[in-house]
């Protein structure tokens, strides 16, 4: 117990100490799932806008597809890049395994799914009045859809929340295709595993407190938007 | 001043392979007034939907200022002079003066403009008192008069509205009658779609019913009997 409340202690003092090594960690976590999301979201919301409102074909093997891709375990994926990556793999020529890109592309698999399926869900259950009267007033294609995911916002921003705490807080695929390296690609879930299997628990809980203060952030600022959260 | 009109030659929409309507000819035009009949199911908003280009026809040959149009360029002229108004309008989640903005600010008018007009407008609805209210928030005929004020901006050539009057109370559907009577003095042409026969004499010019998959249009000039025997919205109002 003493070493618990000495460790907890301790990773108090490491973030308010402004500890590199740690902050280190959390920047390049922050990065790389930022950027992640960054191409994913656009990608995911606009597939997932073209599901919902227009008939093409293929569209429910697309659906199906993303689906089972929503259930892979995270492991799974970076085994796959791992293989495509590694040196004898059919991309080895690109030398990207055990670099921050790799676990970008291994982050983008992992959370394009979620917001892709999510964001269909949300797109799905809108009213088709808001993209005929968009539509009926003048608006161009491309600006009914905006106008469509403006008025679906809180939704598609909850998809946008779930893929980035899919990623931020994952630990296989980053652990196998970005190897762990200090200052280049161990992020905060590796770190934590690795702390905790070396039994120093302070860094662990600090990271553990900046993932945990992230969601509820991420949570309340989701809430606040939303307003009282009534139907109209 | 020049008529708007657009013609439907062969116009047919089916839905499962069912076929839903299948029309030889239709010409819709600005400063006429038409009503358009049917039962529940038959095609009325299906119709209407295709008139303003929010939903595509089976089949259509499309024919504006004598020329025949491709559906796509068809869309192009219809999404400039058509407007369609939903049974229950659609409010964006905004003010009433920015939902009566909305059209202007995508078809891309000046800031002056659309200040000018949105005032002008909120007038002509009688929205003034609202203007800053969230549109969501109001009463159905409320959102009735904005969505007609929101259309009124774009100076349209045609207004469709599906079942203008069914989710109204008798001072709504008085109102709403108004602003329709005053659109069609101002060369709006207007189709109105009804399950009931509740229209009006002085009103409607054209009465078109939707039966069996056909379109059967009568018009005053040729039947007048036909416009004689059938209910009039002041009877249907003071009923209400």
């Amino acid at each position: 117990m003493d070493s618990i409340s000495t460790a907890s202690l301790h990773a108090v003092y490491l973030l308010f100490s402004g500890d590199k090594e740690l902050w280190n960690i959390i920047s390049i976590s922050f990065s790389v799932s930022l950027r992640a999301i960054l191409f994913a979201a656009p990608l995911a919301v606009l597939i997932a806008f073209a599901m919902a409102y227009h008939r093409f074909f293929g569209r429910r093997v697309l659906i199906y597809v993303f689906n089972t891709l929503l259930s892979v375990p995270a492991v799974i994926i970076g085994l796959t890049l791992y293989i495509i990556f590694s040196r004898n793999g059919p991309l080895g020529d690109l030398k990207l395994l055990f670099t921050q890109d790799a676990m970008i592309i291994g982050q983008f698999i992992l959370c394009m799914p979620l917001i892709l399926i999510m964001s269909h869900t949300t797109f799905q259950s809108s009213d088709r009045r808001i993209w005929e009267t968009a539509r009926t007033l003048g608006a161009t294609r491309i600006q009914a859809m905006l106008t469509v995911m403006y008025e679906i916002r809180f939704g598609l921003l909850a998809a946008l929340i779930a893929g980035f705490g899919r990623i931020i807080a994952e630990v296989g695929c980053s652990m196998m295709i970005g190897g762990n390296i200090l200052h280049y690609t161990r992020n905060i879930p590796t770190a934590i595993a690795l702390e905790t299997s070396k039994g120093d628990f302070s860094q662990g809980i600090a990271l553990g407190i900046v993932l945990l203060v992230m969601a509820m952030v991420l949570n309340l600022s989701l809430s606040l938007l939303q307003g009282r959260g009534e139907v109209v | 001043m020049t008529t708007f009109n657009i013609t439907f030659k062969d116009l047919n929409k089916s839905f499962n392979q069912h076929l839903l309507f299948n029309i030889p000819e239709l010409t819709i035009e600005s400063g006429r007034c038409c009503l358009l009949s049917g039962i529940n199911g038959s095609g009325k908003s299906t119709l209407l939907k295709i008139m303003a280009g929010l939903e595509t026809p089976n089949n259509a040959e499309i024919y504006y200022k004598n020329i025949k149009l491709d559906w796509k360029s068809a869309c192009k002229q219809i999404h400039k002079k058509i407007i369609y108004l939903h049974q229950t309008p659609l409010m964006f989640d905004a003010s009433v003066a920015d939902n009566i903005k909305y059209g202007m600010r995508k078809q891309g008018y000046s800031r002056n403009k659309i200040q000018e007009s949105v005032k002008m407008a909120l007038q002509w609805a009688d929205l003034e008192h609202l203007k800053d209210n969230n549109a969501r928030l109001l009463s159905g005929g409320e959102k009735q008069r904005v969505a007609l004020a929101r259309a009124y901006v774009l100076s349209p050539e045609i207004l469709l509205f599906d079942e203008a009057f069914s989710n109204l109370d008798t001072q709504g559907r008085t109102r709403i009658f108004e602003q329709i009577c005053k659109l069609k003095d101002e060369g709006v042409g207007i189709i109105l779609t009804s399950h009931e026969l509740a229209h009006n004499t002085s009103l409607t010019e054209h009465h078109m019913h939707l039966e069996n998959t056909h379109l059967k249009i009568f018009s005053k000039e040729n039947n007048i009997e036909h416009f004689n025997n059938i209910k009039t919205p002041e009877l249907i109002l003071v009923n209400a």
